[in-house]
């Protein structure tokens, strides 16, 4: 251990004193953050981000059924669509094409104008249960106003909008979740990003320093190769975490992004570094070359970013596309620490921090089969 | 004391290194002498421990490398052959940090790296970042690096390749004194004068063969023990060649335009026997050289090529 730590100190100082990579570590995210911004901001300013697909049959047809899809539709969170039957409905669900579906009983509307409680079926597949949650609130939160409302027009209190033939608003989400702005989507996105490149950069770094003579004198010492690997993996980790920190400090005060709960940014943030330094030593270990490398994080990275919606919104594309992007640790931080910027229950937290895990695990693993070979 | 037995490398079809074995005795400064792919660095490398040989074994004191890996490398000391420093940390921290690697801590650590930065010369520069030093300054504490744990025999791949005279005669000095207080070392070059000049014991390699092996005046001795003489001369040797044959029976005499050479055993009653009969054509000499049995001749005796095509040394 103390020649793990030996090797991790001589890294990092050496690391530390070159202010050169230090800049490229630390502020040249920081500006390419600010550059990408101008140019991608027509497509994440301003414009809403379709963030749940939600399908809605309404068996009921009466006024607070109407109303309700109108609300949710009005809401930039939803992207909603109608089913003519309950199946039809049921199947889009099953299909992956919306993510949750909304079943509006005949006699609703009936229900709860008569001071009942309406019975709105939300339904989701358990790995949506995080926005079914969601759906669910909008809807509690749509109907207890409904019924407000015609309480008050029984009792013959004029209902100012619904007067005026407006739909009824809710602004504010349910308590416990906040809609997603264009800015935080826009600060994770370059986060997850700038963090892979740089593990695959550092993977770089690794292949250079194993064809060096450096390398040679470590492979003469009585040095076991875990010991050098597990030396590499926490240079990368500090390494990651300092960029990390950098990133999310000006990210969450200058940017003004939204954060999750601290321990679930974390749990998360650390699981994604974990994948990520794991990712880098299995590069750093099965690629020879430099070239090679860097053509992975030139092309590599690029495409991982586009596919993992740090390009463009990941929500506006197609589901097969979504769906892979959920393999990939970079696609699977990024909702991860949306979902938990929105305040999402701990167990889709969990789930995403096994996934990533998992991921660090394999890498290790195949990392781990192969020595490191004295060219 | 360090047996290397029978050591084989193949890559692919090419034989690197084939059958090469060597016996090094505490004190020795032992010679692995060969061109350019001769394998000597393929022969280093399964010595250190870098790479495992197809066949042979390596043992240190009786114990195998392969079956005592840490024993043995704990008692090496590589140099190799480029730059393996960091170079954004001092002198002082570069020592600290391989000393650790090599398992070297405390008190000792603090001995050690005095005496390298001693060693190198560099003690006033401890504090320095191996970055701002002059190529000389990092290869002595790159030298210096491979001392850290005090290795019972330090082994070093070609240092002196592609740096000025100035710095490589301080190496070579280096190495000598190290050697002269006890230190034993195993030393590769293409340079024989680098060999001759430190070394006791040698191989020679060519092919990955072993085609010389023994101490140094035996390994001369295979050139046949001849020495090599050329003159340079005012006019041209040709209507004295007859006379230059009968004075030098034993030795065939080549001649160019203004000059003559020839090999023989006793160069000083040949020379003058050729002045003598030069003179009778009035012929003088200019320079005479004579370069006594080396080896350079003994590798050209053995296998009929020079052992660097020209150059400097
Ligand atoms: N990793 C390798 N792969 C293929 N061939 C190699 C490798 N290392 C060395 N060789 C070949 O083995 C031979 C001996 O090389 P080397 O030991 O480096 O010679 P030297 O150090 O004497 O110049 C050369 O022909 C070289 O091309
Ligand atoms: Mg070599």
């Amino acid at each position: 251990m103390r020649v793990v730590w030996a090797m991790v100190w001589a890294q990092l100082l050496d690391l530390l004193r070159d202010r050169k990579a230090l800049l490229l570590i630390l502020a040249m995210p920081l500006v390419l953050t600010a550059i990408l911004g101008f140019a991608l901001n027509g497509l994440f300013a301003g414009k809403p981000l379709p963030v749940v697909r939600v399908v809605v049959h309404d068996a009921d047809g009466g006024a607070y059924a109407q109303q309700l899809t109108a609300f949710l539709k009005g809401q930039s969170l939803f992207r909603v669509s109608e089913a003519a039957s309950a199946e039809s409905a049921r199947q889009a669900l099953a299909s992956g094409q919306a993510d949750v579906a909304l079943e509006i009983p005949h006699g609703a509307s009936g229900v709860i104008d008569h001071g009942g409680s309406a019975q709105v079926n939300v339904e989701a597949p358990v790995q949506q249960a995080f926005r079914q949650g969601l759906v669910q609130q909008y809807v509690d939160g749509f109907g207890s106003r409904w019924s407000a409302v015609s309480t008050a027009i029984r009792d013959g209190l004029p209902p100012a909008s619904a007067a005026a033939g407006e739909p009824l608003q809710i602004r504010e989400a349910a308590s416990g979740t906040r809609p997603l702005n264009a800015k935080t989507y826009y600060a994770y996105a370059m986060m997850a990003m700038f963090l892979l490149l740089h593990a695959v950069q550092r993977a770089g770094v690794l292949v250079r320093i194993r064809q060096s003579d450096q390398f040679k004198r470590i492979a003469a010492g009585p040095v076991s190769t875990s010991a050098v690997a597990v030396g590499d993996l926490i240079s990368t980790l500090f390494v990651l975490a300092a960029q990390c920190l950098v990133l999310f400090a000006a990210y969450r005060w200058i940017l003004g992004a939204d954060t999750g709960p601290p321990l679930q940014m974390g749990v998360l943030t650390g699981s994604y570094l974990f994948a990520l330094a794991g990712l880098s030593l299995v590069i750093g270990r099965w690629v020879r070359s430099e070239a090679v490398v860097d053509g992975l994080a030139g092309i590599g990275v690029n495409v991982m970013a586009v596919l993992g919606g740090s390009m463009y919104p990941v929500y506006g594309f197609p589901d097969w596309v979504q769906r892979l992007a959920q393999f990939l640790p970079n696609g699977r931080i990024l909702k991860a620490w949306l979902d938990s910027a929105m305040g999402v229950s701990w167990h889709e937290v969990w789930v995403a921090a096994v996934y990533l895990l998992a991921v660090a695990l394999v890498c290790l693993l195949a990392a781990a089969v192969r020595r490191p070979a004295v060219a | 004391m360090l047996e290397v037995r029978d050591l084989r490398k193949t890559y692919g079809s090419h034989v690197a290194v084939d059958g090469v074995s060597f016996t090094v005795s505490p004190g020795d400064a032992f010679g692995l002498l060969g061109p350019n792919g001769a394998g000597k660095s393929t022969t280093i490398a399964m010595v250190s421990g870098l790479i495992q040989p197809d066949s042979g074994e390596v043992l240190l004191q009786g114990h195998s490398l392969r079956a005592h890996p840490r024993f043995v490398k704990q008692r090496l000391g590589l140099v190799p052959q480029h730059i393996a420093l960091h170079e954004r940390l001092t002198a002082e921290e570069n020592l600290r940090y391989w000393g650790q690697v090599y398992g070297v801590h405390g008190a000792r650590l603090r001995d050690n790296v005095e005496w390298c930065l001693r060693v190198a010369g560099l003690t006033d520069h401890r504090k320095q970042r191996v970055e701002r030093f002059s190529g000389g300054m990092k290869r002595r504490l790159n030298i210096a690096v491979g001392l850290i744990h005090r290795p019972e025999v330090l082994i070093m791949d070609e240092p002196t390749v592609g740096i000025d005279a100035q710095s490589r005669n301080h190496i070579l000095d280096t190495v000598r004194e190290l050697n002269r207080d006890g230190m034993t070392v195993i030393y590769t070059s293409h340079y024989m004068q680098e060999v001759e000049y430190l070394c006791n014991r040698l191989a020679i390699l060519d092919h990955g063969r072993m085609i010389a092996y023994g101490a140094l005046d035996d390994v001369r001795l295979l050139a046949g023990g001849l020495s090599t003489v050329r003159m340079d001369l005012d006019g041209d040797p040709a209507p004295a060649l007859d006379a230059l044959q009968q004075a030098l029976p034993a030795e065939r005499v080549e001649a160019g335009e203004g000059r003559i050479s020839f090999h023989v055993r006793d160069p000083g009653p040949a020379v003058g026997k050729a002045v003598l009969a030069l003179s009778q054509y009035g012929i003088a000499p200019l320079r005479i050289d004579i370069e006594r049995p080396n080896l350079e001749a003994a590798f050209l005796q053995l296998t009929g090529r020079r052992l660097r095509d020209g150059g400097d040394a």
